[in-house]
């Protein structure tokens, strides 16, 4: 996954992100801001699914709908490029 | 320092004038400076305002010609003598310009673009000035009379940006709401009028202060988080963005422009192109803002005019914003009434006013008249 804006994205531990390039600012709830930790670290999607199974104690299609959703919302707000996009 | 230095554009009403910001952050720096504020009406708020100017003269429009203002500031040079004069409205750029070397000679210094630059910006050419900068801007016509108005109009849809040469741009829906904007532009400012197809998405504004030779020693990028009914932007947060900073350096550097400026963007929600809406060529409203963090432009000036050329400052921090905030002045009708009759006034701090008590008894600030006036 592409991650190269996201890891230019300012957060402190409360979730609260600050995107420098654009001045937009963003309210990340506790599990989003392990995945954007996660995300930067270059952690894939199955992977990601694997760590939310473990830390969240969720079933797999929970987890993985749930990432959908939360990578789209990235997606929509131009912190990763669409799918069509990726190009890593 | 123990230098005088003038500022105009008092007025912080609803389209705010950036000369009270310009002051503040001049006086940030050099606490001791003494300020002249030029004015053109007495009901400029920064005229009253704590901490703002020390001594207060009126000044003629520029449309009053240039050896109106050339005279008049030559009598307010022979009294409180000006080392050097920072014009902060549109209006006015050009005419100092003309000014330009008689005020130098008498000892005013100005840190001005030149005639070329400034021509080159006007919102009327700035097709001409992206292509050869590789910039974008909405497509334009210019117009002067209602069939070349209407005769554009085809060449756009609904809604669509009408613009004063100087001041104010209107979204306009119909085509009554577009000859209603067009008469009034006209009657406000004149020809050219331009139309400009309309671009929905969030809006940028640069700051800089060029060298002269395409360079900036100043240089502070936001978008715009809170805009008024106006288009003014009364919140505005610093950003860091590459394709921002390119736009704006090409064209400083193509203007090769000298002194203040400021530029106006709006990126387009649908596919992210950049286009520049304007270049103004003086400090904006917003002046003080990145001042408050160390980021001080006015300062610059200063330092090029006073003390042999200005050191660049650092790229400016994002995350920084503020938010515009109105207070409501007290003033004195016997302050108004000397700026009105002498065309000068010399301010005091409300603070230095012994307080009184009125009928009840209450404290109060002043007595505005006694029974004898």
């Amino acid at each position: 996954m592409n991650t190269t804006k996201l890891r230019e994205l300012l957060m402190n531990e409360h979730g609260f992100a600050f995107d420098q390039s654009t001045g937009y600012t963003y309210n990340v709830n506790a599990v989003g801001v392990e995945i954007l930790r996660w995300l930067k670290q270059g952690y894939d999607e199955k992977t990601l699914v694997q760590r939310l199974i473990a830390e969240y104690d969720v079933d797999p299609v929970t987890a993985q709908r749930d990432l959908d959703v939360f990578l789209s919302a990235l997606q929509r707000y131009g912190l990763m490029p669409r799918n069509t996009e990726a190009t890593s | 320092m123990k230098h005088t230095i003038a500022v105009t554009g008092l007025h912080s009403g609803e389209n705010p004038q950036p000369g009270v910001g310009v002051i503040r952050s001049l006086r940030r720096r050099y606490p001791d400076l003494t300020i002249i504020g030029l004015v053109y009406d007495v009901l400029e708020s920064g005229i009253y305002l704590e901490e703002c100017a020390d001594v207060v003269y009126n000044i003629p429009y520029p449309a009053a010609g240039s050896e109106a203002v050339l005279n008049r500031l030559e009598y307010i040079h022979a009294h409180t003598p000006i080392d050097v004069l920072i014009p902060t409205l549109d209006a006015e750029i050009l005419a100092m310009i003309q000014l330009q070397d008689v005020l130098e000679d008498s000892g005013i210094r100005m840190l001005l673009p030149t005639q070329e630059s400034v021509n080159t910006r006007q919102k009327s050419e700035l097709p001409d000035l992206v292509s050869a900068c590789n910039v974008q801007t909405p497509r334009c016509r210019k117009v002067v009379d209602v069939a070349g108005l209407l005769a554009a109009a085809e060449e756009f849809t609904y809604p669509m940006v009408i613009k004063g040469p100087y001041y104010e741009a209107h979204k306009v829906d119909t085509q009554y709401g577009l000859l209603d904007q067009f008469y009034a532009l006209m009657g406000r400012w004149g020809a050219p009028i331009i139309l400009q197809e309309y671009i929905l998405g969030p809006e940028f504004n640069v700051m800089a202060v060029g060298d002269g030779t395409g360079n900036t020693a100043g240089f502070c990028a936001i978008r715009k988080m809170i805009v008024s009914l106006q288009g003014k932007g009364y919140g505005g947060i610093v950003i860091h963005d590459e394709t921002l900073n390119a736009a704006s350096m090409a064209l400083i550097e193509h203007l090769q422009w000298r002194g203040p400026c400021e530029l106006e963007f709006i990126q387009d929600e649908c596919d992210g192109t950049v286009y520049l809406l304007e270049i103004n060529p003086r400090f904006p409203a917003w002046v003080d803002f990145p001042s408050t963090f160390g980021f001080n432009m006015p300062a610059l000036v200063i330092e090029e005019l006073l003390e042999g050329g200005m050191k660049p400052l650092p790229p400016c921090d994002p995350g920084y914003f503020y938010i515009r905030h109105t207070a409501d002045i007290t003033c004195r009708v016997e302050d108004m009434g000397q700026l009105t009759t002498f065309g000068e006034w010399e301010c005091r701090s409300h603070r230095d006013l012994p307080e009184i008590e009125n009928e009840r008894g209450q404290h109060g600030n002043t007595v505005l008249y006694t029974a004898d006036h």
